[in-house]
């Protein structure tokens, strides 16, 4: 039985749920490859292009150990995955960026749902073409193997929607919500972001991401800008940013950016902008790459804390 | 009301034809200096790519001398250059101007939001004084490539070095006050002789095509002059990515002509590159292509650090490069690129052209 290997990287952190639904509803083993380690992020910054951002370069990582492990490389070009917005441009030319690295096969079926028209149909194209390619002929067993994998897609979401965190078993009432913002493969890879969310949670936080809220929420939120952005992540930030500030939500905003990122900088440019202008929470804009250091990281996390400890002790008259 | 616009090479030309026949007061910004990148990037977001923070400096000076409308393209991504005018809009509502922002968007989103802008900012639609100012400004940015490759020629043989820049800037000046499409064919006629007479027949005997992120190609500013540098070390530049087509990509509706553009694109980057990755990233891989197989010795990507299309075209280029048996440079500027850095990277690069040729050759 041919193994698929799923890089444990980039969007990986949302849709594994799915692939991995419809790939073992068809019979196949999924492998994927470890946790990110510092081995990772070195072997992955040393093959990577040094201009290109953090996470594609922690992706390099991964690919790279994974590759010679399993028969086929499941690496969809995720150009769109919702209407009127794309990714990030790497995302449409990922298998291309490592095509070069391996002579093991690549599968590479092309999502774009960029319009809204015809977005089953380039759906099920992407589902039939993997399928097509590991030998499936039958379009029963790949629309079942689909459903399937929307199903299981569906209870992620729906677990994630549940924002009390399973971790957290403290039975102490957290002391305060903290929202931090950012794209899911870093929010949710602890050794790219420096374990921040559990930082924050021994800290006596909850922690909210855009993730807990429902999509379309945020996108309407989102889309109240003058423009509407083209980007399916920064939609989600600047919506859940906009969200917490308005309902008064969290206690204090943490734009978790990756250094290099494109969108991030556009996008991370107004959220400050609209925090700043609009609310009065204290907000936080934290860049981790490969260099990192914990020391810097933890001390401006912990003045953070505190800033947000000294306005709660105003407002509640303790000072 | 005054209406300014940002710098882009020589699009000024183009705009300010355009603009002086719908009866427009145009405050152009002050030629990019020092000075706007300084202020672009005291306000700009620190990791946004080179050309915001540029623009962003041109509107400020516009700005400091009298500008009220600012006239800004926009687009509907991947690129972030679709979301420029937004953020540029926000920064400087935090600095407190009360400038109203015209964003021309591709057809795709926003033309009738743009029609109807157009109508409040000059109080009726003048259809013919648009249709007659649009034609003039694209006949210039034709004028404009024509000469400009005339120049690219002339630069590495002129006798006295600077005398082709010269004129072409002369050239510009008097191109700027042109009138007519007669006036404007006259004056392309006559520098292109002038340019060719300079030549003297020689031809430089290093071709080197230029490729990479349209911005940073056509603004000299924010590529340390990287052609006339060249042209100065005796290399012809040859590209494929000049005014007017930017401009007639981007902003017209001549669809089948542009989806056959694309398809040439598309074929050629295949075989590296499958999918199209925003900006200028498919066409930065097809034209290395094309440009070496009409002779170019090698060819130099130049784009903005951390654009997002070229580092795409950056990852595959190395494979381009070997298939065709050509080197490729690539060249990232930003605000703290220096000029002693980047000539001595070209003077490597240009002392390997030839040792590579002979090697091609001998093999």
């Amino acid at each position: 039985m041919p193994i698929i290997g799923v890089p444990r990287a980039l969007l990986y952190y949302e849709f594994f749920p799915l692939w991995n639904g419809f790939f073992t509803s068809l019979g196949w083993e999924v492998v994927t490859s470890e946790p990110t380690t510092k081995g990772t992020i070195d072997q992955g910054v040393s093959m990577a292009v040094d201009e290109t951002c953090f996470p594609i370069k922690v992706f390099y990582g991964h690919f790279l150990e994974l590759c010679h492990r399993c028969d086929f490389i499941f690496l969809p070009r995720l150009v769109s995955i919702e209407p009127r917005a794309y990714i990030c441009p790497k995302f449409m030319g990922l298998p291309d960026l490592v095509r070069g690295l391996t002579t093991q096969p690549i599968l590479e079926p092309v999502v774009n749902l960029h319009s809204n028209k015809d977005y089953w149909r380039q759906l099920w194209g992407a589902a039939q073409l993997t399928g097509a390619k590991m030998g499936i002929k039958s379009n029963f067993r790949i629309g079942q193997a689909l459903l399937c994998g929307l199903k299981e897609q569906q209870k992620h979401y729906q677990s994630l929607n549940n924002i009390v965190s399973p971790e957290n078993t403290s039975t102490q009432k957290p002391r305060g919500r903290i929202g931090v913002i950012g794209h899911p493969y870093t929010i949710y890879d602890p050794a790219v972001n420096m374990n921040l969310l559990r930082f924050l949670e021994n800290a006596g936080y909850q922690v909210v991401t855009p993730y807990n809220f429902p999509n379309q929420l945020l996108t309407a939120i989102a889309n109240e800008l003058p423009k509407e952005l083209f980007w399916t992540y920064g939609r989600k930030v600047i919506g859940a940013a906009r969200l917490w500030y308005q309902r008064k939500l969290v206690d204090g905003i943490i734009d978790l950016v990756t250094f290099g990122c494109g969108t991030d900088s556009v996008t991370g440019e107004i959220i400050e902008r609209l925090v700043r202008r609009e609310s009065n929470l204290p907000f936080l804009l934290l860049t981790v790459d490969e260099h990192t250091g914990e020391a810097g990281f933890y001390t401006r996390l912990e003045a953070f804390i505190d800033m947000i400890q000294f306005k709660a002790a105003i407002a509640g008259g303790d000072v | 009301m005054k209406v300014t616009y940002p710098h882009m090479g020589t699009i000024n030309i183009v705009l300010n034809a355009l603009l002086r026949e719908l009866n427009l007061e145009i405050v152009p910004p002050p030629p990019t200096s020092k000075k706007t990148l300084e202020l672009g990037t005291a306000h700009g977001p620190e990791f946004a790519c080179l050309p915001l923070k540029i623009t962003l400096g041109n509107f400020l000076e516009a700005l400091e001398q009298g500008a009220e409308i600012l006239i800004m393209a926009g687009g509907c991504g991947p690129c972030r250059f679709g979301y420029y005018a937004q953020v540029q809009r926000e920064i400087l509502t935090d600095l407190g101007h009360n400038s109203t922002m015209l964003i021309l968007e591709p057809p795709q989103t926003g033309w009738i939001d743009f029609l109807g802008k157009l109508r409040w900012l000059l109080g009726g639609l003048p259809v013919r004084a648009f249709q007659r100012g649009w034609t003039l400004g694209m006949a210039k940015a034709r004028a404009i490539d024509c000469v400009e490759e005339e120049l690219e020629r002339t630069r590495p043989v002129e006798a006295l070095s600077g005398v082709g820049n010269a004129e072409f800037n002369r050239f510009l000046n008097q191109l700027d006050q042109a009138t007519t499409l007669a006036e404007t064919a006259k004056l392309t006629k006559t520098y292109q002789s002038l340019l060719r007479q300079l030549q003297e027949g020689r031809r430089a005997s290093i071709k080197v095509g230029v490729v990479g992120e349209i911005y940073t190609v056509l603004e000299p500013f924010s590529n340390q002059d990287l052609l006339q540098r060249l042209g100065a070390l005796g290399v012809e530049v040859q590209r494929k990515l000049r005014l007017s087509h930017w401009i007639s990509e981007h902003l017209t509706l001549n669809s089948r002509k542009r989806r056959q553009f694309r398809q040439e694109i598309t074929a050629l980057a295949k075989p590296y590159l499958q999918y199209f990755v925003g900006g200028h990233g498919l066409e930065s891989v097809a034209h290395s292509i094309q440009l070496c197989q009409e002779g170019a010795s090698g060819i130099i990507q130049v784009a903005p650090l951390t654009c997002m299309p070229e580092i795409v075209a950056e990852t595959v280029l190395p494979q381009v490069s070997k298939d065709i048996g050509k080197p490729i440079l690539t060249l990232f500027v930003d605000e703290q690129t220096a000029p002693a850095g980047l000539q001595t990277r070209l003077e490597a690069f240009l002392d390997l052209l030839p040792l590579n040729d002979i090697s091609q050759h001998s093999s």
